[in-house]
């Protein structure tokens, strides 16, 4: 009835889901499923900051 | 259960001269460590009742204490952690604190929290960049006085010589004008990765630090309890991790503050802060993450 594709490498998914699709059957377990992904990337995002701004390496020699 | 109400943190508090008790539950029956004084004898030992029928290893070495060095205290030949280096500084590396006659090693790259700013810098001990003269600002140097500081001691948690302590910790902002002066990367050993582990009995260890440079060894203990001796008074630390080198000492005089990481994924593990015969003490990382609201991974 419908066919879900994870991009685990990619922390993104992509669904290709036909028209007679129920949310019950079968979006909302391919949403389950895309859930823990989803949360890993959105804590490694948290843990590095979101961006490296603020860490600026480097300065005038010294030696 | 609470670290300082361990059996093995009431053997260190009812047996003064103990300075080193761990047990080791792979062994069966279970096996008591104990490191303790040359004066001290066997049937003077308190033991609790939890460890009445554990086996009993007695070992006799010289008294665990701080690893902080001399400025003028160098190896032959001198190694490139006690090098001047132009930014971003490789940590591992020799520093030494302002108004201090010590030195030791900038050891981890860090980020923290500190009144709601990200700052970046390094992490080492209290010992090292904070005793002796506890101010946010304090210059720290590097590889000594003779250059210019590469940073500023910004926040730490002091070791009580009358309670039980977890961490031996201070974390210095490099950022002293428009740049951080340091580097995320760690002298012979390159970037740390992340999470961070709780140290394993028998896993293979590796560390970077101002006086051996880079060793390897095992970790042989964990949950220990230590009494480390700080010159002017001694403070006991419960759930400690313990490193043996694998050819000769895991660490010497200077290599405090250095970070031991897992040798095979080089994740951090412990804070390297006191030794002695052949033994090496760290704090879990994961204590002084918690304490010291450290961030990871470090960008």
């Amino acid at each position: 009835m419908c066919k879900i594709t994870l991009e685990t490498n990619q922390m993104k998914a992509a669904t290709s889901i036909e028209p007679q699709a129920d949310f019950m059957g079968c979006l909302l377990p391919a949403l389950l499923q895309a859930l823990p992904i989803f949360i890993q990337a959105f804590v490694e995002c948290l843990g590095s900051g979101g961006t490296t701004t603020g860490y600026n390496p480097g300065g005038p020699k010294r030696c | 259960m609470n670290p300082h109400d361990s059996p093995v943190s009431r053997v260190l508090r009812d047996n003064p001269h103990v300075s080193l008790a761990y047990v080791d539950h792979q062994s069966n029956p279970p096996t008591l460590h104990i490191t303790t004084e040359p004066t001290a004898q066997k049937n003077a030992l308190a033991l609790p009742d939890e460890l009445q029928h554990h086996r009993l290893s007695i070992h006799i070495s010289e008294p665990l204490k701080i690893l902080i060095a001399h400025p003028g205290y160098e190896t032959t030949p001198l190694n490139g952690h006690q090098h001047c280096q132009d930014p971003p500084i490789q940590l591992g590396c020799q520093v030494q604190p302002e108004n201090a006659n010590w030195v030791g090693t900038a050891g981890c790259p860090a980020r923290w929290t500190n009144h709601g700013h990200d700052n970046w810098g390094f992490l080492t001990n209290w010992h090292v960049a904070a005793a002796g003269d506890k101010r946010v600002g304090r210059l720290i140097y590097q590889p000594d006085t003779s250059r210019p500081p590469i940073a500023t001691l910004d926040t730490w948690k002091d070791v009580d010589p009358n309670k039980p302590n977890l961490i031996d910790a201070a974390l210095c902002n490099s950022m002293l004008s428009e740049f951080h002066s340091t580097s995320e990367l760690i002298l012979e050993i390159g970037k740390p990765r992340y999470p961070f582990v709780d140290a394993q009995i028998g896993h293979n260890a590796i560390k970077s630090g101002r006086t051996t440079a880079l060793t390897r060894g095992r970790c042989v203990a964990v949950g220990a309890s230590a009494r480390v001796g700080y010159g002017s008074f001694t403070a006991q630390f419960d759930d400690q991790d313990v490193y043996e080198g694998n050819a000769g000492s895991f660490s010497a005089a200077g290599d405090s503050g250095s970070l031991i990481l897992h040798a095979d994924t080089l994740k951090p593990t412990s804070l390297l802060f006191a030794g002695g015969g052949g033994t090496t003490i760290g704090n879990p990382i994961r204590h002084v993450a918690q304490a010291l609201l450290l961030r990871f991974p470090f960008p």
